[in-house]
């Protein structure tokens, strides 16, 4: 549709162009151009009548606010297009040439025939009007919706390159305040966005908070923004009055769980996590007013560096029966696995530790662990918008990192991944960092481990939004599942870069969830619709939503949530 | 067709988008300096490819 559309106006505009040129073209290749108008500007046509109808008859979810004036580029390019063919027929009416080469003009010419002499006048009339309408919109485009023909393709250009879900960094030497509290606070990209988004609607009818109903729609979150960049410039925004608050309201801000569905359906590169950690930046470090329950995560980082505050000297404990030695014990080590939180201290997830040390061990890898020297990765101090924390872990897990000259690390966890591969080259923390299905698959290619016994199961595998958008590991977990004899896997209907989040993500793993449905019950039944016996994933976040999820669906008797290391280790005994 | 005052109003036109385009831009501008990606990309390329070619927009098939 919107092709289309877009071929319509483009293509008459390259072939008048070219037309100038018309003495230097054999006359086959104008006849050319003339039909290929013709056709082009018809199935325009047809676009512009289907978007008319998507937007004022099926009105689908996504096209809420379709205001009145958005009608207007519809019937101004319609006019624009449709009188070009009456002009078109007109011309072929009057002088009886070309009509092999217009079609749609040959059409319309039937039509004017029986007016006669009436034709000269008409065709000098719709001429003018043609004429008229075509300046009417060039000289139109800032003020109506036509503006996206000029800011999407720079809002494109200016795209941000570099890991998809990484924010700006803070300098805490520098920086007077932190966040983001002043429209005018954003950066000239962000501002650009706000102006790029065209109210399309494909970050919405992928958003996992929106779908569950809660207050943050990614489209109007960008269009208030825009709403008050426009009034802060005309001068029309009080005063002392914030973002925060009075344009955008801390339910909203508190809602995202920055799985990055928005960025990635955004047709014009528009990003939304990012102005959304600015808000919460300022509301955790500038301003404090932030929920009660961050403050207790925040606190439990800084004292024991996990978020749940169990004492950081038992983080190794769960490895001790395993024999696995510390960076400090190993006289070296080729890699280094670091187990996150969950992993050390979650009774559920310590169990995919085991699992993934268990299967390194088989496969005789030489590894190690930071036991209680490892500390928490800061990712959910990140997205919760507590950069100051985050800088403070980073830095410590990089001296340690440094310390014991790692140069690969292995995490079980997709959020440590996301920060040691993205986010902690701020602080000259450039490592390989490796998922654990990443690097079981190359154990299993290289013939390292051997997957010998036959498990019948029909798994359905959630992408983690860490591991697959932030990251782009789709393929790889897939790949080692469908390496196990007898499992078959499905697919839920949002998979891959589609996948619907778990709720946990954007530190929303420790936020309760009051408003709307939960949207963990909502993924699990994503997946329960294809009668899975297991659901599996790669992240502890996930597992702990996916579990909870089954439970409130009491299918915990016949469904399973397993991660994919502990499949595939019992695969291998 | 065209008579000697059609130039002066394609002008005319041109002036009032350009004048929209650049207070339009005032906007974006009175942010703040963002800092550099941490890679570079092949903007001309990929502007091609999302917006010429439409690979972001044909991602759904029925665009908004």
């Amino acid at each position: 549709m919107h092709l289309a559309m877009f071929a319509a106006c483009l293509v008459p505009l390259l072939v008048i162009i070219v037309m100038q040129i018309n003495f230097l073209l054999p006359d086959a290749i104008g006849a050319g151009f003339s039909v290929i108008l013709d056709i082009i500007g018809l199935i325009g046509l047809v676009g512009i009548i289907y978007a008319a109808f998507r937007r004022y008859i099926l009105r689908p979810d996504r096209l809420d606010d379709t205001k009145a004036e958005d009608a207007l580029p519809l019937i101004w390019l319609f006019a624009i297009i449709f009188i070009g063919f009456c002009i078109e027929g007109l011309r072929i009416a009057i002088t009886g040439e070309g009509a092999s080469t217009a079609p749609v003009g040959t059409v319309f010419s039937l039509i004017f025939a029986p007016l006669g002499d009436f034709n000269g006048t008409l065709h000098s009339l719709l001429w003018r009007v043609h004429f008229f309408l075509v300046l009417g919109l060039i000289a139109a485009i800032p003020y109506t919706k036509f503006i996206h023909m000029i800011i999407s393709p720079i809002n494109v250009y200016l795209r941000k390159y570099g890991p998809i879900g990484d924010f700006s960094g803070i300098d805490f030497e520098t920086a007077e305040t932190y966040g983001v509290a002043n429209i005018e606070e954003f950066t000239k990209r962000q501002l650009l966005h706000l102006d790029a988004c065209i109210r399309c609607g494909r970050c919405q009818d992928n958003c996992p908070t929106h779908l569950s109903e809660k207050p943050l729609s990614p489209k109007k979150l960008l269009q208030d923004l825009k709403k008050n960049m426009e009034d802060k410039a005309a001068g029309n925004f009080e005063e002392g009055k914030l973002v925060i608050g009075d344009v955008i309201d801390h339910e909203t801000i508190w809602a995202c769980t920055m799985c990055l569905n928005c960025t990635e359906h955004c047709p014009v590169c528009n990003t939304t996590a990012d102005k959304t950690v600015e808000l919460r930046r300022y509301l955790v470090m500038t301003d404090p007013n932030f929920p009660a329950e961050a403050q207790t995560v925040f606190k439990n980082m800084e004292n024991n560096s996990n978020p749940w505050g169990i004492g950081s000297a038992t983080r190794g404990d769960w490895a001790k029966e395993l024999g696995v030695p510390t960076a400090a014990e190993a006289e070296s080590f080729d890699i280094l696995l670091y187990t996150g939180c969950a992993g050390a201290f979650d009774d559920r997830y310590k169990k995919v530790t085991i699992a993934v040390s268990k299967i390194l061990q088989k496969a005789g890898i030489n590894f190690a662990i930071l036991g209680a020297e490892e500390i928490c990765c800061g990712d959910s101090a990140r997205r919760l918008g507590n950069e100051y924390l985050f800088d403070t872990l980073a830095q410590a897990n990089v001296a340690a990192f440094d310390g014991y000259k790692v140069k690969k690390i292995l995490t079980v966890c997709p959020h440590c991944l996301n920060s040691f591969k993205n986010e902690y080259y701020r602080y000259n923390g450039n490592y390989e960092v490796v998922h654990h299905t990443e690097f079981i698959l190359d154990l299993v290619k290289s013939g390292k481990i051997k997957l010998n016994k036959s498990e019948n199961m029909k798994v359905c595998y959630h992408d983690s939004c860490f591991l697959g958008r932030y990251n782009n590991i789709y393929e790889q977990p897939r790949e080692l599942l469908k390496s196990v004899s007898g499992v078959s896997l499905v697919e839920m209907d949002r998979n891959m870069n589609k996948s619907f989040c778990c709720g946990a993500g954007g530190g929303r793993m420790w936020l309760e969830e009051d408003i709307g449905q939960r949207i963990n019950e909502m993924r699990t039944d994503q997946a329960l619709e294809k009668n899975p016996d297991t659901i599996a994933t790669g992240c502890p976040y996930c597992l702990t939503m996916l579990d909870d999820g089954i439970k409130a669906r009491e299918k915990q008797e016949s469904v399973k949530s397993l991660d994919v290391a502990e499949i595939i280790l019992n695969a291998m005994e | 067709m065209l008579t000697i005052i059609d130039p002066l109003l394609v002008l005319i036109a041109v002036a009032v988008c350009v004048f929209g385009l650049v207070k339009r831009s005032k906007l974006w501008l009175m942010g703040q300096d963002g800092e550099a990606d941490k890679t570079e990309g092949n903007r001309l390329i990929d502007l091609i490819v999302d917006t010429v070619i439409h690979k972001r927009i044909l991602k759904d098939p029925v665009p908004g």
